[in-house]
């Protein structure tokens, strides 16, 4: 099921949707009547005790099926649901699974903190998915912190029978904030407050101290020494305690620039370090020192083979030595001690500074918390009495500063503790983890062949390529109403054969035309299938790299020659609709119905008034456009480059271009379309490697709209890719005044959108935003995708399933698996 | 000969220390190793940052490329399988020794069964197509095999596939088991014949790209023996067609036959990585096939290693099983 799989994968890591204001819980339809009085929820000891606690019941739906009392019958009793899945790794462990298939695997057996519904969307509540009753955000007023309260079920049990409780929530948590994690998860990632303290086991008064002393930081002295400067809240000792480990973090600083060239560059040896072979290098250390050190421009090789560094030594490198060592030195010696110096900073191969570098060397040496810090001060837990006169527990986070995308990251999985630490030998902390240890962590890892969680189903086997589960009958949301469910594997291309031989009974192939027309058709094999669409969580555009054509008219009139209706009606039928705006449309903030912001005008009229305003001649009699005067190439005919990665009539782009080419020629334009195959791997040098105008299609970037890194254009801000290769940090700085302006409101917006959790404001933030990015006409939306599943109707009972509006990228037809009936 | 033997164990053990330094060597410079395979997305989308790579690096003990540090590593890695702990794979997620051992029977049973049905096909229609030398049958399963021989297995299995399970519907599409059937978990009989029913289409791949290798194999001795003087004198002392052939030529090709299918060894537990992948058969080829790609060390090592054993115990048992067959050689 490769669409699920990455969309949980999208749910889980990036994204927000639809953040709830503080009386959000209050309005969901879900909720009923059990909105939280209070403001913050306060452990029990402190609540009042006005209302005594009523007797506590199981929150789950009021009707949920529960086979125990009213058995299953028929097929759904005897009979298993078998779905087609890729190939497993066997890894079904929900803290370290790493394909989106064992994913899937794992997601029936467990439930997780929240529910991301069919628009990306968390919701939490009695009548959804989620171990939360209900939950909510809050911001400080001066947005410094941000407040997520989720408050726990009653009465939930795990498929074994034993209680889901905070405990369970925590030591999840726990599990993914651990230094020794190596799983894919990155929760540890968000700013909560004391998870810094707690992995580096130091406390926040180090961690000021640290920050107080970079601030002042140090310089070079007039004999070319180091220079403390003087610092105030710090002593001079403490400072110099500091400064000690700035060799050695050097060291490391220099040898992640030599591992980084020697990973990166490998195939540039012979072009820069000649005569020496990557066979060579790859052997020798020195020769890798020397190679990062060629590369990043601090050294010289000659022709024989000998190197000298930037500060004139020589080196043989048969024999001498060269290493991080030297490197740091020659580092020094062109930069001196001033680290917040730019210039040393943009010699860095990662993310990360020399100051972060030896804040790393002291803190693991002399930073360390007298005590250790045994738990994360941002994460707490407690009980509570809610609205409905019934006490709960709660799990209350508290983060730094405001971040949209934070609630996605705490839907966290809810994994049993007694589950995964059974049979650990080890002493465990009140959170049932074992911190930073490599042991504790391999021992989770013994429990990678069997999920156990609350989830619908509980897991049989993983055997013969075949998962098999039998149904919890404990489960919230109900019994699920097929007793067995099944995944096979099934390989690449095979899905809709699969489900025509009987092999499955529901798959996900690739969508074409041709299989609608199949099973439309009724015949044979295809009589008992049915399919089902869903929009594709991404885009197709065809970009104008705004270096390459940067006058703003040139690119608005090639836009109003593209006839992007054609992608659909030529290429994709009922697979495709238009997009007039630069965001897949499956996302919450694409706005509502946006008008088509470059009308496709075939008469090339709109186009020609467009190329005549930027100055462009006409030559009428010849039917001829020239350059304009002071042009490079004034007075020659006006000529683009169109290029797609395969030939015209494979692509969906492709009769939009040949479509272009004829409305151009009308007004003597010239267009040359070019195929080229490795169009896809050059489009991060577009404009080096003199593409102009091309076609292509952006993946899914996850739940949340941010905008930032393909569109913010400030080159000294964001360090991607994708604005260099659109031509938007050269046109930010080099573009009209109109450009600049819209590109600087453009990224306020960008920053706006990140800066606030409510829905509504950033998704008019995101209208404008949208209306400035496709405005800028560097990329024109084109069409957007469906994908599709296909079924065993007879086998499958079609009413039991998602359909149409129900069916987006983020719930797929079988989502609620529970509710699903075999005819 | 025990002399023999013996130096020439000391002599595998020295290679298979060779092939692993070697194997480990190359697995540790493929360019994007497992954490960067895994993390490519996440990092650019933002989500994690190098120093979270280069920390995930330092956990999965690939943080250091250099010379030193492989020397380093394969050491440990060296220790422990001595120890006889061939390591966790990152992939799969549990010790290699358990992945090989799931997953290495699977193929064998499939290689194990074309492997016989390959000798009882091709040995007597190599023979018969030998004594019939350039005749009508000669030329027939000669075209055959040959088309047999040079058909890629994805192509083969496409074309069976889509004639026996997609048009005529009587063959298993994928798989091992009928997943859409309960079975008892004591209708043994039930369950080895759904196995059995699977495992048709698969094998008869294997089998018919193999039989003409070992068909023209058996001809081209066959018809090197049948043209000896002994042959001769065998016909001239006036003994059946069916004697010449059967007893005296057959049991002299057989020398070269066997010790060439002794070598075989290996391929019978090394998985058919195309065929099992295109019947998503769970076998030890795909599987290994995988691990490759995704840059799982302990899994490449364990699994390589695997195989160098069984390439080198098979040259072992060529050489002697040489000398079971044909007295005249002598191992010293």
């Amino acid at each position: 099921m490769k669409n699920k799989a990455v969309i949980r994968t999208l749910v889980l890591l990036l994204a927000f949707v639809f953040a709830l204001s503080v009386t959000g819980c209050d309005n969901k339809p879900t909720q009923g009547t059990t909105s939280i009085t209070t403001a913050a929820p306060t452990p029990t000891t402190q609540t009042p005790t006005t209302a005594a606690p009523k007797e506590v019941l199981p929150d789950v739906p009021a009707n949920r099926y529960d086979a125990t009392k009213t058995p299953r019958t028929g097929n759904n009793a005897t009979k298993p649901l078998v779905v087609s899945t890729g190939t497993l790794d066997g890894k079904f462990n929900p803290f370290f699974y790493t394909s989106g298939y064992d994913g899937d695997v794992i997601s029936l057996t467990q439930i997780s903190l929240l529910y991301y519904n069919k628009y990306g969307a968390p919701e939490a509540g009695i009548n959804v998915p989620s171990f939360a009753y209900d939950y909510k955000q809050e911001v400080s007023a001066d947005n410094s912190t941000s407040t997520y309260t989720f408050i726990l079920k009653n009465g939930i049990t795990f498929s074994d029978g034993k209680p889901v409780t905070a405990k369970d929530v925590l030591f999840s948590i726990y599990v993914l904030c651990d230094p020794a994690y190596d799983g894919i998860s990155t929760f540890y990632t968000m700013n909560i407050q004391g998870l810094k303290e707690y992995r580096l086991q130091t406390s926040a008064d180090v961690l000021e101290m640290v920050d107080k002393i970079l601030e002042s930081g140090i310089k070079t002295g007039e004999n070319g020494e180091m220079v403390i400067n003087p610092a105030s809240g710090v002593t001079a000792e403490q400072q110099e305690a500091f400064w000690k480990y700035l060799d050695e973090a050097g060291e490391n600083f220099a040898q992640e620039i030599i591992d980084y060239v020697n990973t990166n560059y490998v195939s540039y040896i012979p072009s820069y370090f000649a005569p020496y072979t990557p066979e060579q290098v790859a052997s020798d250390p020195n020769l890798q020192a020397a190679y990062g050190m060629v590369m990043w421009g601090f050294g010289e090789l000659d022709e024989d083979g000998k190197f000298t560094d930037s500060m004139g030594n020589s080196y043989d490198l048969s024999k001498d030595t060269v290493d991080a060592k030297i490197y740091w030195k020659n580092i020094l010696d062109a930069y001196g001690y001033d680290l917040t110096d730019a210039g040393i900073n943009y010699e860095k191969a990662g993310e990360l500074t020399i100051q972060d570098y030896v804040c790393q060397a002291y803190i693991s040496n002399e930073g360390r918390a007298a005590g250790g810090v045994k738990s994360i001060s941002g994460i707490t837990s407690g009980k509570i009495v809610c609205d409905d006169g019934v006490e709960r527990e709660y799990i209350k986070v508290v983060t730094d500063g405001v971040d949209p995308t934070a609630i996605f990251k705490l839907g966290v999985v809810v994994a049993p503790m007694h589950y995964y630490t059974d049979g650990y030998k080890g002493q465990l902390n009140e959170y049932g983890v074992v911190l930073d240890s490599k042991e504790f962590m391999d021992f989770l890892k013994t429990k990678n062949s069997k999920p156990v969680g609350a989830g619908p189903y509980v897991f049989q086997e993983y055997k013969d390529n075949v998962v098999t589960y039998t149904a919890n009958d404990n489960f919230m949301m109900g019994s699920p109403k097929i007793k067995t469910f099944r995944y096979q594997e099934i390989t690449l291309g095979a899905e809709l054969d699969a489900v025509k031989t009987g092999t499955v009974h529901y798959s996900d192939p690739s969508a074409s035309m041709a299989i609608i027309n199949d099973i439309t058709s009724k015949q044979g094999d295809y009589a008992k299938l049915d399919y089902i669409l869903v929009d594709n969580d991404g885009y197709g555009y065809i970009g104008i790299q705004g270096q390459a054509i940067p006058e703003f008219e040139v690119r608005k009139a090639l836009a109003h020659a593209f006839n992007v209706q054609l992608a659909v009606d030529d290429h994709y039928g009922e697979l495709a609709s238009v997009n007039y705006r630069t965001m897949t449309k499956v996302l919450w903030a694409y706005p509502d119905n946006p008008e088509n912001m470059f009308p496709y005008d075939g008469t090339g009229e709109t186009s020609k008034a467009l190329f005549l305003k930027a100055g462009y001649v006409y030559d009428e009699a010849n039917n001829i456009m020239k350059y304009p005067e002071g042009h490079e190439k004034a007075g020659q005919q006006v000529t683009f480059k169109f290029t797609l990665p395969s030939e015209a009539k494979d692509h969906p782009a492709g009769s939009i271009f040949v479509d272009a080419q004829k409305v151009l020629d009308k007004i003597g334009v010239k267009v040359d379309i070019e195929i080229d195959q490795n169009l896809l791997s050059k489009l991060s040098t577009a404009y080096e490697s003199g593409i102009q105008v091309w076609a292509a299609a952006w993946g899914g970037g996850g739940v949340d709209p941010d905008m930032f890194q393909v569109w913010y254009s400030d080159p000294a801000v964001n360090q991607g890719t994708s604005p260099a290769r659109s031509g938007l940090y050269y046109l930010y700085n080099n573009g009209t005044e109109e450009e600049k302006a819209m590109l600087r409101e453009l990224n306020e917006l960008i920053i706006a959108g990140r800066s606030t959790l409510d829905t509504e404001e950033r998704k008019a933030i995101y209208k404008r935003a949208l209306e400035l990015s496709t405005g800028i006409a560097v990329e024109i939306p084109t069409y957007q995708r469906k994908n599709m599943f296909v079924y065993n109707a007879e086998v499958i009972k079609s009413s039991t399933l998602f359909r149409g509006d129900d069916v987006t990228p983020f719930q797929s037809p079988i989502s609620f698996i529970w509710n699903v009936e075999l005819n | 000969m025990w002399k023999y033997l013996v130096k020439r164990i000391l002599l595998a053990i020295l290679i298979l220390f060779g092939v692993s330094a070697l194997i480990y060597m190359l697995s540790m410079l493929l360019p994007g190793d497992y954490i960067d395979i895994q993390t490519s997305a996440a990092l650019q989308s933002g989500a994690m940052t190098l120093e979270d790579v280069q920390r995930l690096k330092e956990l999965y003990g690939l943080a250091d490329k250099s010379f030193a540090g492989i020397m380093k590593s394969y050491y440990s890695w060296l220790l422990s399988t001595l120890k006889g702990d061939l390591g966790f794979s990152f992939l799969y997620g549990k010790p290699v020794t358990e992945v090989l051992s799931e997953y290495v029977w699977m193929s064998f049973i499939i290689a194990f069964i074309s492997y016989v049905l390959q000798i009882i096909i091709a040995i007597p229609m190599g023979i018969k197509a030998a004594v019939r030398q350039y005749g009508i049958y000669d030329y027939i399963v000669s075209v055959f095999a040959m088309m047999g021989a040079s058909l890629p297995s994805f192509f083969l299995s496409a074309l069976l596939m889509n004639v026996f399970a997609i048009k005529l519907g009587i063959l298993p599409l994928q798989g091992l088991t009928s997943a859409t059937i309960l079975f008892a978990r004591d209708d043994y009989v039930g369950i080895f014949l759904d196995k059995a029913w699977h495992l048709i289409l698969p094998i008869t791949v294997l089998t018919l790209l193999n039989v003409g290798g070992t068909m023209r194999y058996t001809r081209t001795n066959m018809l090197e023996v049948l043209n000896s003087d002994y042959i001769r004198t065998a016909r001239a002392k006036g003994l059946s067609e069916k004697t010449v052939v059967y007893k005296h030529a057959f049991r002299n090709t057989m020398i070269p036959l066997v010790t060439s299918l002794s070598g075989m060894l290996p391929g019978l537990f090394g998985g058919a990585m195309i065929t099992e992948t295109v019947f998503a058969l769970p076998g030890i080829g795909y599987m290994a096939y995988r691990a490759t790609r995704q840059g799982d060390i302990p899994f490449i090592m364990g699994y390589n290693m695997f195989l160098a054993i069984l390439t080198v115990a098979g040259m072992l048992i060529s050489d002697f099983m040489y000398m079971v067959v044909d007295p005249r050689v002598k191992l010293s």
